[in-house]
Formats: structure tokens, C-alpha cells, sequence
């Protein structure tokens, strides 16, 4: 029994030290064939992971002489080294990134290869850099707005809170939300200024809040939880980018589907083999997944749209 | 005085030790019986090739929660198609929610098995998948969006009729997770096409009237019959009440919010000569 113990122990920190090294891995060992490179920020966390398996089912399919090489960042302290060793070992056509210490590692080196990229939140410094393709982490705003317009028909006044950071998304939101009969209330809110007085002005003014990645507004946990208090107090629900605010009490989460961002990559890879550099250099994610709070539709007295209810992924009742 | 208080206590004590000792045999006749119903709860399976699996958690939850108000019954969504295959092969007191396509794969290698309820929509038992994409969408390579299984998805494209031209050899796919998602992506330029239910076409007409306008339809499928459920022949009497369970789900408001997630609004029970041709 113990031997038999020892036995399993041994197979699990064999299979455990071969999960947490970046030692890459290869589906054939062709050492001739251009190669695709796979840099995960870390495989342990679900998003990269699902990100990677998705991409992996794809391109596996589709590129049948391609071979894909993995590696895993998580818990390497000297990402750069790594890269760097793996980059003159093998031919690359193009890397794909999941994550920002993979993508700002590989940022750092500059490989002259297509890179694309995706689950990396800054990906506005980016979305302009020559040779760099990429998915972003949030549903298009048109698309937030669409969802939002069929679970709560009756929500026609929206109010959004932004720092100057975000003008360029408020005026393309803004155009989105006319073609959908919808109207925005952009709130400009500044550094210095005391945001709870002009937070509740403009929640009396609309009929539900949207919660945009804006580094000002989501400055600290205490601001955010700030913000949602205030939504409760007046029984405002607040529509977000994030299933992570579904446990500040958001009433309704547009997410991107990461799966999905793995597949779009994949076919920006094949899209780079076969035609060359893509029209756009950064796309939003075509999946989206939902989580709603039937609670919160009740407490906010929302009239929720049955048939809407068919497109949901993650359901809450408290 | 001493002995009328020791024989009270007496008798108090044996009461007390009979009480305990049926206190101990209700407990446990409580937990038998307990057991004994857990043992026998119905498990209902779904598989369906024709929607992408990610939804699982919340179809669970939700049928789950009506069946808890007065059935002893439990949804069991199944991811792989193997498993189910494997879970309907068995043979146990079970039924199955499975898409017509896949049934009829299935009905012709296990002749026991006996479709009881349609799913509907609107009181329509069929749908039609669509093919929409914008008017220059035929191109040398085309991406199509798609929110179905691959062999499904493979399936009605080559039945469809195409108002110009099928797609091109070169097609790849773009799983996403809805219909809508899948028309969403034609219109921001993901992929130059969509495959989606005609309802789903209505439901983008109703929620983005604008981009609803840029899209056409290339290809229309031949009908397609709904969700049906499965059981296996002579084993009727056991899942006759899981049967009526479902056949009730339009009665209430969990009940409806789950054949929602199903795309249905009411189930209706097939006649014996429908069952034995599987056409309504």
C-alpha cells in the first residue's frame, strides 16, 4: 500500500512539475515546419486556460502541417530569458499571446513576426502597433447596448459614468445607442472632485446605470462599492462589461465568452497565413455570456423580457 | 409517598426510553424513506447538437428548480455526445431531450426508442435555419458563425437552398455561443455569415432594426422538426409522471422560464401514430 503510495506520489509531482515549467511543449516534434507560438500569462487560471484550449482545437484542425508550441508563464520570474531561448531554438510564423505578462513579455522582446493577442484588459495600447492582431476583452459596446435594449425594453434612459480617458467610447456608444432608440446619459467625472453628490444626481435622472472599464470610476474597491450602494439605495440597476460585478450586485452582466476569443484567434493565425495582415487590427469578441440577477430584477421593480431570458449563462437569485 | 414517586419516576424513565427508542425508529424510517426516494429520482437527460453546450449550469438550475416544487425529478445536461449516446444506450427507466436530427440518427440503430413530446414554439413544431450574411458575403473564403455542433452544422448546410450560390469550398467556421451572437458577428465584421433560426433573424429585426436591414438571407433549410423527448419502449408506466412534469412546465412561471431556455413554449404529447412515424 505504501509503495503503491509512492508510486502515485511520485507520478503527481512528475505530472505537477511538468504542468508549472515553462519547458514548451509541441502536438509533433517537425523541427523543419514553421511553428506557432502559444504564450499563456498562466495556464492555472480558467479564462487563459479556456482561451488556450479553444484556440488549440482549432488551429490543430485547420493547420494540419503547422505545429503549435506551448509554453506556460506562470511562476516564471524571468519571462523574457524564456522567451528569448525558445524564439532561437525554433521558426516561428506567428505568436499568439494570452494574457499581458505574455503579451508584454513578448512586447518586450519584438519579435519580427505577426503577434496576436487576446485577455489582455490595456489592449488600447495595442490596438494601433503594426503587426500586433488582437481580440479585445470586452462585447462591443453596440452589442452591450443591444442586450440591454432586449432584456429590459422598458430601460430607454441610460446613464453612464466616464473620466476623460474614455471620451472616444462614449461618442461611439453614443452613435450605437441612437440607431437602437436608446439614450445615454454620459457623466464626466473628475479627479478631484467628490463623485457621490454627482453620482446620485445622475442616477435620479436615468432608469439604470452601465458600468464601463474606466480606470477612474473603478479607481478602488471602495469607489465601486460606493457606486453600487448608491445604485441600491435608489433602486437603479446597474448593467456591466463583467461577470465579476455580478457580486457587487449588478442586475445584469454582458461578458465576453472566452472560448469564443480563443477561436477568434485562431482564425486571425489562419487569416495571417492565407491572406496576409487582417483589415482591423483589433476585433471585439463575437461570443457573449450572460449572467443576470433575477433578485435585482424584482428588487428594481425591471420589467424583464421572457424570451431574453433564453440567452442566459449564469443565473442569481440574491 | 417515596414509592409513589420512585414508581413515577419509574414510569417516567421507561417513557422517557420508549420515546427515545420511537424517536430513533422514526428518525430512522425518516432517512429510509428518504433514501429510498433519492434512489428513485427520475433523471431526465438533454443533448442537444443544435445549441452550443455552455448553458448547462443555468438548464440545470432551472428545471431543476420547477421539478423541485412537487416531482421527484432532476435534469442531467449531458456536454458529450458519446456519453449521452452511451446514457440512452443503457436502457434505464430514463428520458431523453435530444433535437430531432440527432433522433433520427439514433431511431434507426435502437428501434426501442419511442418520442412521447414535441417541443413548440408559437404552436409551431418546426423552424427553419437560415444562412445570412451581407449582400457581398460570397467570397473566394467565407466564415460562417455558427452556434451549433460541427456534424450538425455540416448537415444543414449541405441540404440548404441557396438564393445565389452555396458557400465556397473554403469555408471556415466560428463557433459562438448564440444565434444572436452569430448574427452579431456578421454585423461588426467577424465572419461573412451567420447560420440561425428564423426566429432568431426576427428577434435581431426587433432588437437592431439597422443592422437587421444590411443582412440577407442566402440559404434557407428544409424544415426542421423541434426538441424532442425520448423514452424507451414498455418503460412507460415508470416515466409517465416525469411526462406529465414536463408537459406542465407552461402551467408556471419556473416551469415556462425553462422551456424558454429550451427555445419552446409548451411541450405537446405525440398520438401513438406519430410516435410510430415520428412525424407530427
Amino acid at each position: 500500500m505504501i509503495a503503491v503510495m509512492r508510486v502515485l506520489l511520485a507520478m503527481f509531482t512528475l505530472i505537477v512539475m511538468q504542468a508549472c515549467t515553462s519547458t514548451p511543449t509541441a502536438n509533433t516534434s517537425n523541427a523543419h515546419q514553421p511553428k506557432i507560438l502559444l504564450v499563456n500569462s498562466n495556464r492555472a487560471i480558467p479564462r487563459y486556460n479556456t482561451a488556450e484550449e479553444a484556440f488549440t482545437e482549432v488551429l490543430t484542425e485547420a493547420l494540419e502541417n503547422e505545429l503549435l508550441i506551448s509554453i506556460n508563464l506562470e511562476n516564471d520570474e524571468r519571462p523574457t530569458e524564456t522567451l528569448q531561448d525558445i524564439l532561437n531554438q525554433h521558426r516561428f510564423s506567428a505568436i499568439y499571446c494570452i494574457g499581458a505578462k505574455a503579451l508584454g513579455s513578448v512586447d518586450y522582446i519584438g519579435p519580427a513576426l505577426p503577434v496576436v493577442y487576446s485577455s489582455v484588459l490595456n489592449w488600447r495600447k495595442f490596438q494601433n502597433k503594426p503587426g500586433y492582431f488582437g481580440v479585445t476583452s470586452e462585447v462591443a459596446p453596440a452589442a452591450q447596448l443591444a442586450w440591454f435594449k432586449h432584456f429590459f425594453p422598458s430601460v430607454k434612459r441610460i446613464g453612464i459614468l466616464y473620466s476623460e480617458d474614455n471620451q472616444a467610447l462614449i461618442t461611439d456608444a453614443n452613435t450605437s445607442a441612437n440607431s437602437l432608440s436608446l439614450t445615454l446619459q454620459p457623466e464626466l467625472l473628475h479627479h478631484k472632485s467628490d463623485r457621490k453628490p454627482q453620482i446620485s444626481r445622475l442616477l435620479n435622472q436615468v432608469d439604470a446605470l452601465w458600468v464601463l472599464p474606466d480606470p477612474l470610476i473603478l479607481d478602488s474597491e471602495q469607489h465601486t462599492m460606493q457606486l453600487f450602494k448608491l445604485a441600491h439605495t435608489l433602486r437603479k440597476p446597474i448593467f456591466t462589461y463583467n461577470s465579476f460585478f455580478m457580486g457587487f450586485g449588478a442586475t445584469l452582466s454582458i461578458n465576453a465568452d472566452l472560448a469564443t476569443t480563443g477561436r477568434q484567434a485562431a482564425l486571425l493565425i489562419q487569416t495571417l497565413h492565407e491572406q496576409g495582415a487582417p483589415t482591423s487590427g483589433v476585433q471585439f469578441p463575437a461570443g457573449s455570456s450572460i449572467s443576470l440577477n433575477l433578485r435585482k430584477v424584482s428588487d428594481n421593480n425591471l420589467e424583464l423580457n421572457i424570451e431574453a431570458f433564453s440567452s442566459v449563462n449564469e443565473l442569481l437569485d440574491e | 409517598m417515596s414509592s409513589t414517586l420512585l414508581q413515577n419516576h419509574h414510569a417516567n424513565t421507561t417513557l422517557a426510553a420508549a420515546t427515545n427508542v420511537l424517536l430513533r425508529l422514526g428518525v430512522a424510517l425518516i432517512l429510509l424513506c428518504s433514501a429510498n426516494l433519492r434512489a428513485e429520482t427520475l433523471t431526465i437527460y438533454h443533448y442537444n447538437p443544435e445549441s452550443h453546450s455552455d448553458r448547462n449550469l443555468v438548464l440545470k438550475n432551472t428545471f431543476d428548480r420547477y421539478f423541485q416544487s412537487k416531482y421527484n425529478i432532476e435534469l442531467q445536461p449531458v456536454e458529450q455526445r458519446d456519453t449521452f449516446q452511451q446514457l440512452v444506450s443503457q436502457g434505464n427507466p430514463s428520458l431523453f431531450v435530444m433535437s430531432d436530427w440527432h433522433y433520427q440518427q439514433l431511431a434507426s440503430s435502437m428501434p426501442k426508442l419511442t418520442p412521447y413530446l414535441r417541443g413548440l414554439n408559437n404552436k409551431q413544431d418546426t423552424f427553419h435555419k437560415l444562412l445570412v450574411g451581407k449582400p457581398q458575403a460570397s467570397t473566394q473564403r467565407m466564415t460562417i458563425a455558427v452556434s451549433g455542433a460541427e456534424a450538425y452544422v455540416a448537415s444543414i448546410l449541405q441540404e440548404m437552398t441557396f438564393t445565389l450560390s452555396p458557400p465556397p469550398q473554403q469555408t471556415r467556421l466560428l463557433t459562438v455561443p448564440k444565434d444572436i451572437d452569430a448574427l452579431l458577428a456578421v454585423s461588426f465584421g467577424l465572419a461573412d455569415a451567420a447560420l440561425a433560426t428564423e426566429d432568431s433573424f426576427e428577434k435581431l429585426s426587433q432588437l437592431y432594426r439597422n443592422e437587421y436591414q444590411q443582412l440577407q438571407i442566402l440559404g434557407r433549410s428544409k424544415p426542421q422538426k423541434r426538441l424532442v423527448v425520448v423514452g424507451i419502449d414498455n418503460q412507460l408506466s415508470a416515466v409517465k409522471f416525469a411526462l406529465d412534469a414536463l408537459e406542465e412546465m407552461d402551467q408556471t412561471r419556473d416551469g415556462r422560464l425553462g422551456l424558454n431556455l429550451l427555445g419552446l413554449d409548451e411541450w405537446t404529447r405525440l398520438s401513438t401514430t406519430q410516435r410510430k412515424g415520428g412525424q407530427q
